[in-house]
């Protein structure tokens, strides 16, 4: 867990340094002054990041042993649905290239256990995953329909897991949770529109998803909420 | 203050909606095993379990045979009934080396087709073994007839493996498919075993069974000893079996095999798991029997 944070702090840190390495101070001197405004945004990602990603790829190379043989013999897992990362996020403009915020997700998966003899529904796996992102997001194209930007979050999440034991209805099933590091880098983003805007992210890794699209509203925050 | 509940709302919404409409599929759905074949695997263990047994009871019949035989006959009935297995003798005990195992006998005084003759064997673990951490097998072997012996199996304090059985089989002559074997074998007893494996509980799974018409078993394949397989299959007979896995359920499960006939692709069998009931042709191909 340990080094699994070492090196997600590294790769932020890494990403941030070349982010900021965008910041021109010579033009920001000579005009540091930007509206303030705040956006909100909700998306879907595809192929989250989740703590259990890995453990899907791929298959056991090793021979199941009789009972184990036994058993996945009396059932067969149904398709596995993920509803994506589905995420809520808001922001806030605190230089005319920076915007600070934070992302709510939540990304679930869901698999149902039949019966091998009578197709029956006798189990159900799924992981639900929350996480909390404080993102800041550089905005490198500022037009005022379309805007252009990289981003980067970290923050940390927690995961839900039910397993089937032995795939089967036991009734014993037990929950795993599990919690973890959450981290989103975004290569490329655009946002189109100005109060009302479509948006999209690709090239991402991370618990918002590979790729990123949603709708957002911007807003001039009150005066008192700014402060 | 109002616009941002109904902009949080709003939001709630729209997530709902997007939960609802874009879930995808990750995983295609696995493969559907057929309704019997639970118990065709458990089948298919307890017949190599038997087979295992067999094996040990053949190669004492074949080192009678050799100990048995004049002089000038040990060469030839070694390098066809022996043939590079490298065997020693220490302390009375003869030592076995095929390629698979390596096996120790102890003969009595009296030669195993002789009745009244009581051979002990053991079977270390085998390299075919459905189960890698199958602990050695003791064996007793005592004549009791004409061709006939009575097998026990016991199980030994400080081994993890669990596998008891009483056997009574008769020797056959094997035919001239399988020049390289003493006999094929017909077997009836019953046993009781538990797998041990490092992934799960011993108590918790365990196979009683009983045979309810004598099987046969012959050598496994035509030409040449194989070292990869149990040497003996089953092709005729009836075995029922129960099987008690405290995972899954406190029931029993029943398991029925009677074993039809023997194909080039292998061996054609009913197979009746918890009351459903098919036929399989041979491995993997099944046909459900009508009601």
């Amino acid at each position: 867990m340990f080094k699994k944070l070492m090196v997600i702090t590294v790769i932020v840190i890494t990403s941030m340094t070349m982010a900021f390495g965008q910041h021109n101070f010579r033009f920001a001197q000579k005009s540091n002054k930007f509206n303030v405004e705040a956006d909100f945004r909700v998306s879907q990602g595809l192929l989250p990041l989740t703590y259990d990603f890995f453990d899907n790829l791929g298959h056991d190379c090793i021979m199941p042993s009789l009972p184990e043989s036994y058993r996945n013999a009396q059932s067969y897992t149904g398709n596995k649905y993920s509803t994506g990362a589905i995420n809520i996020s808001q922001s806030v403009k605190v230089a005319k290239w920076l915007e600070l915020g934070a992302v709510l997700t939540y990304a679930g998966t869901f698999q149902n256990i039949y019966n091998t003899i009578d197709n029956s529904v006798v189990d159900r796996e799924m992981a639900n995953s929350f996480f909390f992102t404080p993102t800041m997001r550089f905005a490198w194209f500022n037009r005022e329909w379309i805007r252009m930007y990289s981003s980067v979050g970290l923050g940390f999440g927690v995961m839900f897991q039910n397993f089937a034991e032995g795939r089967h209805a036991t009734g014993a099933n037990e929950t795993n949770i599990e919690w973890g590091p959450s981290i989103q880098l975004t290569g490329f983003g655009i946002s189109l529109g100005r109060k009302f805007f479509w948006f999209a992210e690709v090239q991402s890794v991370g618990t918002l998803g590979l790729f990123t699209m949603g709708a957002g509203y911007r807003f001039t925050p009150k005066k008192d909420w700014r402060r | 203050m109002m616009k941002i509940k109904k902009a949080i709302l709003s939001a709630a919404l729209i997530l709902a909606a997007i939960s609802a409409f874009t879930s995808c599929i990750i995983e295609e759905g696995g493969y559907r095993p057929k309704p019997t074949q639970a118990g065709v695997i458990v089948y298919n263990n307890t017949a190599e379990n038997i087979s295992r047994v067999l094996e040990i009871a053949d190669l004492s019949l074949k080192l009678d045979l050799y100990l048995t035989s004049p002089e000038n006959e040990k060469a030839g009935i070694s390098a066809k009934y022996f043939p590079n297995y490298g065997m020693t003798l220490s302390s009375g005990q003869w030592t076995i080396r095929p390629a698979n195992n390596v096996y120790v006998i102890k003969p009595d005084a009296k030669s195993l087709h002789t009745v009244g003759a009581k051979w002990e064997a053991r079977a270390e673990n085998p390299t075919y073994a459905y189960d890698s951490q199958i602990a050695p097998l003791f064996v007793v072997i005592e004549c009791t007839g004409d061709k006939t012996w009575k097998v026990t199996v016991s199980e030994k304090p400080g081994y993890n493996d669990h596998f008891v059985a009483d056997y009574t089989i008769t020797g056959s002559a094997a035919g001239t498919l399988y020049p390289n074997y003493l006999y094929a074998y017909t077997a009836s007893g019953s046993g009781h075993y538990m797998p041990y494996g490092v992934d799960y509980v011993r108590d918790f799974f365990s196979v009683q069974y009983s045979i309810k018409t004598p099987m046969r078993f012959v050598p496994r394949f035509t030409g040449n000893y194989s070292d990869i397989l149990p040497p003996f299959t089953a092709i005729s007979g009836k075995i029922e079996m129960f099987v008690s896995d405290d995972i899954v359920s406190s029931s029993i499960d029943h398991i029925v095999v009677e074993l039809i006939s023997q194909t080039s692709y292998g061996v054609k069998k009913i197979v009746t798991f918890n009351g459903v009931t098919e036929t399989w042709s041979y491995n993997g191909v099944t046909t459900t029997m009508p009601d």
